[in-house]
């Protein structure tokens, strides 16, 4: 089993806000680690320090490094372009941008460099086949992207970042505004895209872990408090505070 | 005293329908007056042809030409400049001190009366740099004018564009220009389009900025160096020299009916940029 990403000592700071404090731990290659804690843990703000997205805030400041393969991704000569299409993102709430379907997908496989009309539509299909929703919107490919139900345009959010090849990806609570079967079908859509990509997903749903997590971390007050098999934490968790959070006494 | 809050809300109801009906009376009643008096005048040959005798006789074909032109040459030059300011302002600095004074300096130009505008013009490009009388002059000045509206506009329609486009746009690998260029300036453009719409209804219209800047020449010009009157500053002559009053009532219908129906333009235009997408 191979570390994909090495958390070394990450300290996040908002202002005078200390949201992440001295984070250390591995994720593992083609495994789903799920990230859990109750609002305002710091898992969100780990995950988005992951790609980088946390610099959009300016008054953001960290210390500490996260390799991905072996190379931190805070060096200067990182390119964050790069590096946010090999760890690609989706959002709590689906997002597309106010185009057509098709132009979704393409827009960023479109300015990595990729120009030829044939491997933009192969993309196109791959990625929205992988997502679960090729069948749905097939014949429609020109349409607004906006048009889409709320489960569909999750899913095409997660075509999207799958279209940029990435290596690693991140959830963002991908599941909070959606009904039960649309869950269901982007946890069925995980457990197969595992096989090919290293997948870290925050989550308020303790179950939702439960059901995808290969391991699972649980953040309280900015802390990594235990990190292991998620069958470990969910039956026999060494800290008091985690079997207090994923019984439900608090959270 | 004491009114009863029944009577009081009746009152105050009224107060406010009686400024609204004031406001499109007042509108309409300059509308009509205007076109009333001039529409009759206005055919054809008012439209395509020189005038005559300085204007008393014969038609506005050079002022609608002069006033097209004058026009073109503003928005070409402020558009880009406006755009790029306020894209530099809401995308590239942060809210601060220098944001700030540069918008306090916007708004103030926005304030200044247009015939210190005429009289700056005048001084530096006709005089001191030499472009004599001249739609240069004139464009430029106008551009001057419109500047701070046009920041303002598309400041405000830029910062309408959610900001979480921009975070998608990042995350799938746009550099800050990408999603500026493909996700910003394209959701922004209706409002944007409408900034630039209000200053060519300002540039249209404006007369005194121009009067000094672009001189009164009824001759077609063929180079950016030559002078020109405007419709508006053709209606001032006219009426102000008691040339010809019919004639100049029939450039203000014209130049009332383009003003209005560039704004019917601009409304239909803004409808078909924003229904696009959704």
């Amino acid at each position: 089993m191979q570390n994909k990403i090495s958390v070394k000592n990450l300290n996040v700071f908002f202002g005078a806000d200390h949201a992440l404090k001295n984070i250390t731990f591995d994720v593992l290659e083609n495994k789903i680690l799920a990230a859990i804690g109750p609002a305002g843990s710091g898992k969100t703000t780990f995950l988005r320090s992951l790609n980088r997205l946390n610099e959009l805030a300016p008054e953001m400041k960290y210390s500490g490094e996260i390799l991905l393969d072996g190379k931190n991704i805070y060096d200067p000569d990182i390119d964050t372009a790069v590096l946010r299409r090999r760890i690609g993102i989706i959002f709590a709430l689906p997002l597309p941008l106010p185009m057509t379907i098709s132009e979704n997908l393409t827009y960023g496989p479109i300015l990595a460099g990729i120009k030829k009309k044939s491997e933009l539509e192969e993309l196109i299909e791959k990625s929205l086949k992988a997502a679960f929703l090729w069948d749905e919107v097939k014949d429609r490919l020109n349409d607004p992207a906006m048009r889409l139900s709320g489960g569909q345009q999750q899913r095409l959010c997660i075509a999207r970042t799958l279209a940029l090849k990435p290596e690693v990806i991140l959830m963002d609570e991908p599941c909070s505004g959606l009904d039960p079967i649309s869950t269901a079908k982007i946890e069925e859509a995980m457990m197969v895209l595992k096989k090919d990509y290293t997948i870290i997903i925050v989550t308020n749903n303790t179950k939702q872990a439960a059901r995808v997590g290969d391991n699972t971390a649980f953040f309280l007050l900015g802390e990594l408090i235990e990190y292991n098999e998620t069958g470990k934490i969910f039956t026999n968790p060494s800290d008091k505070r985690t079997e207090e959070y994923i019984s439900g006494k608090f959270g | 005293m004491f009114i009863n809050p029944k009577i009081s809300q009746k009152i105050m109801i009224g107060v406010l329908a009686v400024a609204t009906g004031l406001t499109l009376i007042v509108l309409f009643y300059i509308i009509i007056f205007m076109l009333s008096r001039g529409i009759p005048v206005v055919d054809w040959k008012f439209l395509s042809t020189f005038p005559a005798k300085m204007g008393k006789s014969g038609g506005i074909l050079p002022t609608i030409i002069g006033t097209f032109v004058l026009t073109l040459v503003a928005i070409i030059v402020a558009t880009p400049l406006g755009v790029g300011a306020a894209i530099y302002l809401t995308e590239y600095t942060r809210e601060g001190k220098i944001t700030k004074i540069v918008r306090f300096g916007a708004e103030c130009l926005a304030g200044i009366p247009s015939i210190i505008f005429g009289l700056f013009g005048f001084i530096l490009f006709v005089v001191t740099l030499k472009m004599g009388w001249s739609i240069l002059s004139g464009g430029l000045t106008l551009a001057f004018m419109i500047l701070p509206t046009i920041i303002r506009t598309s400041e405000e329609a830029i910062k309408t564009v959610p900001n979480s486009y921009r975070e998608v746009s990042l995350s799938v690998g746009a550099t800050k220009w990408d999603t500026v260029r493909k996700v910003v300036l394209p959701n922004a453009l209706p409002g944007i389009v409408t900034g630039i719409i209000l200053g060519v209804g300002r540039s249209i219209g404006e007369t005194a900025a121009v009067i000094f800047t672009a001189g009164s020449s009824l001759r077609l010009p063929t180079s950016l160096y030559d002078s020109v009157r405007t419709m508006s500053v053709h209606f001032y002559i006219l009426s102000r020299e008691g040339i010809s009053m019919k004639n100049a009532y029939g450039t203000a219908a014209v130049l009332v009916i383009l003003v209005l129906s560039i704004n019917l333009i601009a409304y239909w235009l803004m409808n078909k940029l924003t229904k696009r997408n959704q």
